[in-house]
């Protein structure tokens, strides 16, 4: 019995050695974790890349880990405890809440982007021969959006089909990503004909195409190359608001998490956000000063 | 509260997912088990790995690989929208296929198992008494091996119900067409609707317990009967 304690303690003493020695491992480097809305993703890849060449020489013992999902099960995983310090979310509520439970450090709350709601379809398909985007919707076999009980860009395109009239008549037709970027999976695999989704995912196709390809066209998921052309339609004017995604840090607050937030706000990463389909919130204390607010290249059929 | 509706309309679509799958695996997997069990060839372990795979893959690649057939720009994609008129992705059609392949392994290995402690010699006695192909496997084979077909049955039913990588992957999330309970129950999740939540993860947690009950009640009363 005596004997069994020994071995069992010895055992104890050796697993929280172990997981101790792993917890170091992990805490060591200086650790950001950002959760950020779908939509945002590839922005925020192009952000955290050029956060860490600028900090480059002075402090290269950091690392920056990107979660994505859509803002509402962020959001979820932040109430119960999930180790993230800054939160990028597709509007400005779920940043809000997250303030008023206490998760969320209230002066770092603020809008960082503003998105753009976009249809898209082929444009050698019959259905991008249509008029008008009520058309186009009434054409479509089978619509893609993202799940509007979690999504922000879920519920701009809900509203974005009300306006039109289409919200009922098309709700049959509706295929219901989990978040953005699987809707627009599901359009990039060709297996629905129309997505609504953030243009900011549109854009960042194109950039990968670009980089690995030397035409544009779309690459199938088989790797195939699919010499397509994009029909693409702001539905910006159908919507009552813009999309204004929010962030806030979550507590406890990190330095580095201060230097990614102060690093948001100079020209190199406010250039990766507006060439990555979004427009910039105009400050509310610069705005007598008229910053110039950059339109975002929003590809034509 | 409006559990009812959207809930009991997945509740009612898994359950027919569930059956339709295992039907169409009881009718495939009954052959498949008899010929594994039978088949002294090399080419029977491929295709008992093949039936296996499910077991351990991740369900995200038959996810993947499924969406990718379903695009009509492929073989399969291509000659089902021909065929149809409509395409597999997100559709119920398009579940029971991904689950037919997720839940092979649940069906076929337990027939299989029973298959191998069937003695033969009663099949050729059967045969030597001018009892048919049919005659033989309703009347002898299935009465024999009753224990492995339920079995099969109960498994391939439970794990079609737990489906949910899959469903997540090709289903897109469409109440009344591919809004399994599990996707569901996600999806509640995610949304914080706690309430409703614990209504479907509690029934679906009593559910499973309850058929396993009954799987290993009905095996073990078999065993004592034996015995006795």
């Amino acid at each position: 019995m005596h004997h069994l304690f020994i071995a069992h303690s010895k055992f104890f003493i050796t697993c929280v050695f172990l997981l101790q020695f792993l917890g170091i491992q992990n805490t060591t480097a200086d650790t950001l974790s950002i959760a950020v809305a779908s939509n945002f993703r590839s922005v925020m890849e192009q952000l955290s890349e050029a956060f860490n060449e600028q900090r480059g020489d002075n402090q290269v013992d950091h690392q920056i880990n990107i979660s994505s999902a859509s803002s509402g099960i962020l959001y979820a995983q932040i109430l119960r405890g999930a180790p993230f310090q800054l939160f990028f979310s597709a509007n400005e509520s779920y940043p809000e809440k997250l303030v008023a439970s206490g998760h969320g450090v209230a002066d770092t709350l603020a809008t960082y982007a503003i998105g753009t709601l976009v249809m898209v379809s082929r444009g050698e398909r019959e259905v991008s021969e249509a008029k008008s985007p009520k058309e186009i919707l009434s054409k479509a076999k089978r619509i893609a959006i993202a799940n509007p009980r979690t999504a922000p860009y879920g519920i701009a395109a809900i509203e974005a089909l009300e306006s039109l009239g289409v919200a009922h008549e098309r709700q049959p037709t509706l295929v219901v990503g989990n978040n953005i970027a699987q809707a627009w999976q599901f359009f990039h695999s060709d297996n629905v004909d129309v997505a609504i989704v953030a243009a900011s995912l549109v854009n960042s196709v194109e950039r990968i195409e670009k980089k690995y390809n030397s035409d544009v066209g779309l690459t199938g998921p088989d790797g195939k190359e699919k010499q397509q052309s994009l029909r693409i339609v702001d539905l910006s004017s159908y919507l009552k608001h813009p999309v204004r995604q929010g962030r806030v840090a979550i507590k406890p607050m990190l330095p580095l998490a201060q230097e990614f937030l102060d690093f948001m706000r100079t020209s190199v990463a406010e250039k990766i956000i507006t060439e990555g389909g979004y427009l910039l919130p105009v400050p509310a204390d610069t705005k007598s000063s008229m910053n110039a607010v950059i339109i975002p290249p929003i590809m034509s059929p | 509260m409006n559990l009812l509706t959207s809930d009991i309309t997945a509740l009612w679509l898994t359950l027919q997912l569930a059956a339709v799958t295992t039907v169409i695996l009881m009718v495939v997997g009954a052959p498949l088990a008899w010929w594994l069990s039978r088949s002294t060839s090399r080419f029977a372990s491929v295709v008992e790995a093949t039936v296996a795979l499910p077991l351990i893959l991740p369900p995200t690649v038959i996810g993947f690989y499924l969406l990718i057939a379903f695009s009509p720009d492929n073989f399969f994609g291509g000659n089902w929208l021909a065929l149809t008129g409509h395409s597999l992705a997100f559709t119920f059609s398009g579940l029971v296929v991904g689950s037919v392949i997720y839940s092979l392994p649940f069906v076929v290995q337990p027939l299989q198992t029973g298959f191998q402690h069937f003695d033969h010699k009663l099949l050729e006695a059967a045969e030597t008494m001018g009892a048919g192909i049919l005659d033989r496997f309703f009347n002898l084979i299935i009465p024999l091996t009753r224990r492995a077909f339920a079995t099969a049955a109960l498994l391939g039913f439970a794990h079609t119900m737990g489906e949910f990588g899959v469903v997540l992957m090709i289903g897109g999330n469409i109440p009344g067409e591919t809004q399994v309970l599990s996707i569901a129950l996600y999806d509640h999740v995610e949304a914080l609707d706690y309430h409703r939540a614990h209504w479907l993860a509690g029934g679906l947690l009593v559910f499973s317990f309850v058929l396993l009950i009954l799987l290993y009640g009905f095996n073990r009363h078999k065993l004592t009967n034996r015995v006795g």
